[in-house]
């Protein structure tokens, strides 16, 4: 990664201190107070009615599926919710907010105290605490792209359209720990089902506060905002700038002023945002066309209850049937994949062996056609794989000839146990035959065996190799070896 | 509930409108009236009165998310004093 870099002695000198706030676009198909679509790339201001472009006379009326993936989002992230939660005003101007305010919540935000425990810098296991999750609509889009004499564009489609904010507590020590939690953010609230979570397309949005304070303190330090991060990647780049920057500041004894900076992609830094701190008086008050959300017991039960198995848990029942946590957590990072490999598992494969031929071998090939698993494309289904493993695990057929089997069985979506019939793969297990190829290697090279006789015992290994080669590898590699070493006595 | 002329013109300020100093003085003490006037409501007793913010909003109304058509382009741009490329054309803003 780039970036200044503390160096060591700074490092231990100053403590980071990171918290972030999350914006996430909800997967509804309306808008969060009026029937627009919010589908993502249509032309501009073709997704705008009286209500989200704050034409007089009109009224916000919330959209229910909001409300439950808003909710989704809270319970999965253990948040105390407020069955009374209100919506507020939050009032500024600027031209991609048409009514000069945005719903929000203020002093009632739907969820607090959550939190999310995630693999930290060199997988310990990291807890951060969530401050609050509170429902919002979004705002309008500018562009500068194709307008006049460099006046600005505004496109209204986005605006109205339904956000969740996830305040976390300053609990983050890293830029990598900030980059990891993100990332298991993402990933369980796309295990919930409350937004497709794509931050190249923005509907997951990331700001971050960022102080430096002594090593041992427990005060925080002047908080910087840092906004424009828009990957992963540069999440944890612009943190390591700014954790630089402020640590030069700190040691050249100058203060950290409180501001607002911007990440520069391209340069690499960050730069003090133009904005006013006068921009920041939002003048909050109760929005009075709306009432309170109003969320009966029985909703609250039952959301919690269709809440499906999260990443964490997930993440422990691999475990527990004995994958490494590296393995498990291969799978449990792509839902498809996680989901692949569970009906696997009901198909009677073993855990760990099945997880291997899933994440090396069919998605190596899959990966390499650029195929995913849960595509029509993909031609084996987990049943088959399952089975295949299964073939291994017998002894039907090695482990070698299984991937030339797995070959077959994507070009073709046949069953494992029919390609090794019309194939003729079945590994040979029979002793006889066995010992008797092993004698014809052995009479056909007897360098090899004179050259084993004068103690350079990796001759056996050739010897193994010819008899393998000779059954076109469909003989039982650890046969082959005991009846060369008996043959050669 | 007195308010001063430098109140007046950051609320104006917040608000983007332009007020003249020659009537900060007179909002001053219009709007210092107002909120005299409202104050008043504190020496009501609502010990035994539920907190509300909506006088009209019933809690928990809400609509399944079924989307519908709105306003065309055109339609929606109709009004805008200016526009190009199907956009709202507004002085230059620079974020950052």
């Amino acid at each position: 990664m780039g970036g200044v870099g503390a160096p060591a002695e700074t490092a231990r000198r100053w403590q980071t201190v990171i918290g972030l706030e999350v914006h996430v676009e909800l997967a509804t198909r309306s808008k969060m107070f009026c029937r627009c679509s919010t589908a993502f790339g249509a032309p501009p201001n073709t997704q705008v009615c009286p209500v989200c472009l704050a034409l007089p006379g009109s009224l916000p009326v919330p959209n229910r599926r909001a409300i439950e993936l808003a909710l989704r989002a809270a319970l999965a992230l253990r948040c105390e919710i407020d069955p009374d939660c209100r919506w507020d005003r939050k009032n500024y101007h600027y031209p991609d907010l048409p009514k000069g305010y945005q719903i929000t919540q203020y002093a009632r935000p739907l969820g607090r105290g959550g939190e999310l425990t995630f693999a930290g810098a060199g997988g310990a296991s990291r807890t951060v605490r969530i401050r609050r999750l509170h429902m919002e609509e979004d705002t309008g889009k500018s562009t500068h792209e194709g307008m006049p004499g460099g006046a600005t564009g505004v496109d209204l489609n986005r605006a109205g359209v339904p956000l969740i904010e996830i305040v976390s507590e300053p609990d983050l020590r890293g830029p990598e720990d900030a980059r990891l939690y993100l990332q298991a953010l993402r990933l369980l609230l796309l295990y919930a089902g409350v937004s497709d979570v794509r931050m190249e397309e923005g509907s997951l949005r990331c700001d971050a506060n960022v102080s430096l304070r002594p090593a041992g303190s427990s005060e925080l330090g002047a908080l910087v905002e840092i906004k424009n991060m828009n990957s992963f990647r540069s999440v944890q780049r612009a943190l390591e700038y700014e954790e630089g920057r402020q640590a030069a500041a700190l040691d050249a004894g100058e203060r950290i002023a409180r501001e607002t900076r911007h990440w520069d992609e391209r340069r690499g830094i960050t730069f003090p945002s133009r904005s006013k701190e006068e921009a920041h008086d939002y003048r909050y008050f109760p929005e009075p066309d709306l009432g309170a959300v109003g969320l009966a017991p029985a909703f609250i039960e039952d959301t919690r209850r269709s809440l499906p198995e999260l990443p964490a848990d997930r993440q422990a029942r691999y475990e527990a049937l004995g994958l490494p946590g590296y393995d498990a957590g291969v799978l449990v990072a792509d839902p498809a994949l996680a989901a692949y490999f569970d009906r696997m598992l009901r198909a009677g494969a073993a855990a760990r062996e099945g997880a291997a031929l899933l994440s090396v071998e069919l998605l190596g090939r899959l990966n390499a056609a650029g195929i995913g698993v849960d595509s029509p494309e993909c031609r084996v289904h987990p049943e088959q794989l399952a089975a295949l493993q299964g073939l291994i695990a017998s002894g039907s057929i090695s482990g070698k000839i299984a991937k030339d089997v797995l070959d077959e069985m994507l070009a073709t979506g046949s069953d494992p146990s029919v390609v090794v019939q019309r194939k003729g793969l079945q590994q040979i297990s029979d002793q006889g035959a066995i010992g008797e190829a092993a004698r014809a290697a052995i009479a056909a090279n007897p360098q090899s065996v004179a050259d084993y006789r004068a103690g350079k015992k990796q001759a056996a290994d050739f010897l193994v190799g010819q008899v393998m080669k000779a059954t076109r590898g469909k003989a039982n590699p650890g046969l082959v070896r005991e009846a060369i070493a008996r043959e050669l006595g | 509930m007195p308010i001063d002329e430098a109140q007046v013109r950051h609320v104006a300020r917040l608000a983007r409108l332009a007020v003249p100093d020659s009537d900060l003085a007179r909002f001053a003490a219009e709007l210092g009236a107002i909120l005299e006037h409202v104050a008043r409501l504190q020496e009501l007793d609502v010990r035994d009165v539920p907190p509300t913010a909506a006088a009209l909003g019933r809690p928990g109304v809400a609509r399944d998310d079924e989307p519908s058509a709105g306003l065309t382009a055109s339609e929606a741009l109709a009004g805008a004093p200016a526009s190009a490329a199907g956009m709202f054309q507004v002085p230059r803003v620079v974020e950052g």
